[in-house]
């Protein structure tokens, strides 16, 4: 156990090590969270600010800044360290060592988006409540299961990044993957608007699907709609299922594993 | 002007020459085609999805929004394709490579541009005009000369704009090794605020976006304009000249900078 927490403190020091990055980033994700703030803003204009498929306003700009603070933590964009390693033959040997392949990764993982937490969540959250004045959690419980739920979004985003990587063993070419997994990992997932927002029968289909794990679980959690219980029962089911996907491609992609060179 | 004329066709020559390079991967190629076209329908499928649940956006509708977005997109997809090599230009500084484009007679800038020419774009940009033309005939705005000029200035300023915006990216790089993500932040920003109204944000955010980095301004307005929309900023009358000024007023000063950049250039390496 104590080699996964080391691996995980060396990648969030990692993390921690570009700072100049780290605010240029956070810049970003103010400027969006702006805009789409102001244009979620405009449209709840033309209604009064009255309330949509259960979402007021207040809600749904909680949602825009929350979505913005959780970018990096989840990291949904531009991960393709395990491709890497395959396109290379480095996983050659990640396979020998004597720690599990999933858990050295996974910990990687938690040690990179703990420090974003610090880093970019905290702050992010920090200047939507100064320019847009979004709800605070309503409780104590409230932070606390909203912490659970990002942390099994990151475990849930993680898996999903893990199957698109491991496409490698297929595909020379992962742009193709990438441009594909965004539509799905954004719009899906209710980054652009939450998904009781999408029409019938795209709404029902987008909650049953994991991508929803990723982004409406925390947003759930923190603004308390829903059983906090069953968002993440919900999440733990797609890591399992998603896991033993990870597993069963991962074991034929080893057989067609060709590494050249000595 | 020869000069220039024979430096323009050099540059044109390596563009088609990075072109030509690139149809060689066609699969490659076809994949982000596709992927940049889904980007936009995803987009434009949200806008429309808005306006299932809301009845109007600022006071614009559906199809008023639908075509602001598409002349946003035309614009901006047109400059970062202009400008591609422009991206390259923090990584040339970084390593000392700079130097090839000094060494060489064609203009910096023009080099600096071709350095990556990517027609990728061209599947949004094409996708963008068939929006355009489809909101146009659902908005219905009359065509005079007016109408033609409005058009013509938000496409020259937007393009002019943004492909300074993205020139200020490659101008930090030769004083700092940091990132550019803040200028990122400023360009895409910038396309995607241009696509929505500006009276809709706010007072200190707008006066960035139009007296600073003029985006927000000339598009928008010329839009207004054509649509025969309520000016809730008042500067209407104003607008179809003071746009332009503005560029004009943000390209000089990119372009002083720009210089004042290579001037400090001092290469690096062996």
């Amino acid at each position: 156990m104590r080699v996964y927490l080391e691996i995980a403190i060396l990648a969030s020091r990692q993390q921690i090590a570009y700072r100049a990055a780290m605010l240029a980033g956070l810049f970003t994700n103010s400027v969006f969270g702006v805009i789409l703030g102001s244009v979620m803003l405009g449209f709840y204009g033309s209604i009064d600010n009255g309330s949509v498929n259960g979402w007021s306003a207040d809600d749904a700009i909680t949602l825009i800044w929350i979505n913005q603070s959780l970018l990096m933590v989840v990291y949904l964009w531009g991960w393709w360290d395990v491709s890497n390693t395959i396109q290379s033959g480095s996983i050659a040997n990640d396979f020998l060592r004597p720690i599990s392949w999933y858990g050295m990764w996974l910990s990687r993982d938690f040690g990179r988006a703990l420090a974003t937490v610090f880093l970019r969540m905290i702050p992010t959250l920090a200047i939507g409540w100064l320019l847009f004045d979004i709800t605070l959690p309503a409780s104590l419980a409230r932070v606390g299961w909203f912490l659970v739920a990002v942390a099994l979004a990151v475990w849930v985003s993680f898996s999903i990044r893990l199957l698109t990587n491991l496409a490698a063993f297929w595909l020379i070419d992962h742009r193709g993957i990438a441009a594909i997994s965004i539509v799905f990992t954004t719009f899906l997932s209710g980054m652009i608007m939450p998904i009781d927002f999408f029409p019938e029968p795209l709404r029902t289909i987008a909650q049953f699907l994991p991508f929803q794990a990723i982004t409406m679980a925390p947003n759930n959690a923190y603004l308390g709609k829903g059983d906090p219980l069953l968002i993440v029962a919900t999440q733990l089911f797609w890591i399992v299922v998603l896991a033993l996907l990870c597993a069963q491609v991962l074991k034929r992609g080893e057989r067609r594993l060709v590494v050249q060179g000595g | 002007m020869r000069e220039w004329r024979e430096e323009l066709g050099l540059a044109w020559r390596i563009a088609r020459m990075r072109v030509s390079a690139q149809m060689q991967f066609q699969g490659s190629f076809l994949l982000q085609l596709i992927g940049n076209c889904i980007l936009t329908i995803m987009e434009v499928v949200a806008i429309v999805i808005f306006f299932q649940r809301f009845p109007s956006l600022g006071g614009w509708t559906l199809n008023e929004i639908l075509l602001l977005y598409a002349m946003s997109a035309i614009t901006f997809e047109i400059a970062d394709t202009i400008q591609n090599g422009l991206d390259l230009v923090p990584g040339r500084v970084r390593s000392g490579d700079f130097d090839t484009l000094m060494t060489r007679p064609v203009s910096i800038y023009l080099q600096a541009m071709v350095l990556d020419v990517s027609i990728r774009h061209v599947g949004k940009t094409l996708l963008a005009i068939g929006l355009f033309a489809w909101a146009w005939t659902r908005t219905d705005p009359s065509l005079t000369i007016a109408t033609l000029l409005l058009l013509l200035s938000a496409l020259l300023c937007g393009i002019a704009l943004f492909v300074a915006i993205f020139t200020l990216g490659a101008i930090v790089s030769f004083w700092t090794v940091g990132s550019i993500e803040i200028v990122n932040a400023v360009s895409y920003g910038g396309s995607d605020l241009a696509q929505y109204p500006i009276h809709i944000y706010r007072q200190w955010f707008r006066t960035v976006f139009i007296w600073l980095i003029p985006v927000g301004f000339v598009i928008y307005y010329p839009m207004l304009i054509i649509l025969d929309k309520p000016d809730p900023l008042g500067f209407a009358p104003a607008a179809p000249f003071l746009g332009p000024l503005l560029t004009f007023a943000f390209v000089i000063v990119i372009g002083w900078l720009w210089r004042r950049g290579v001037n400090h250039y001092h290469s690096t390496g062996s």
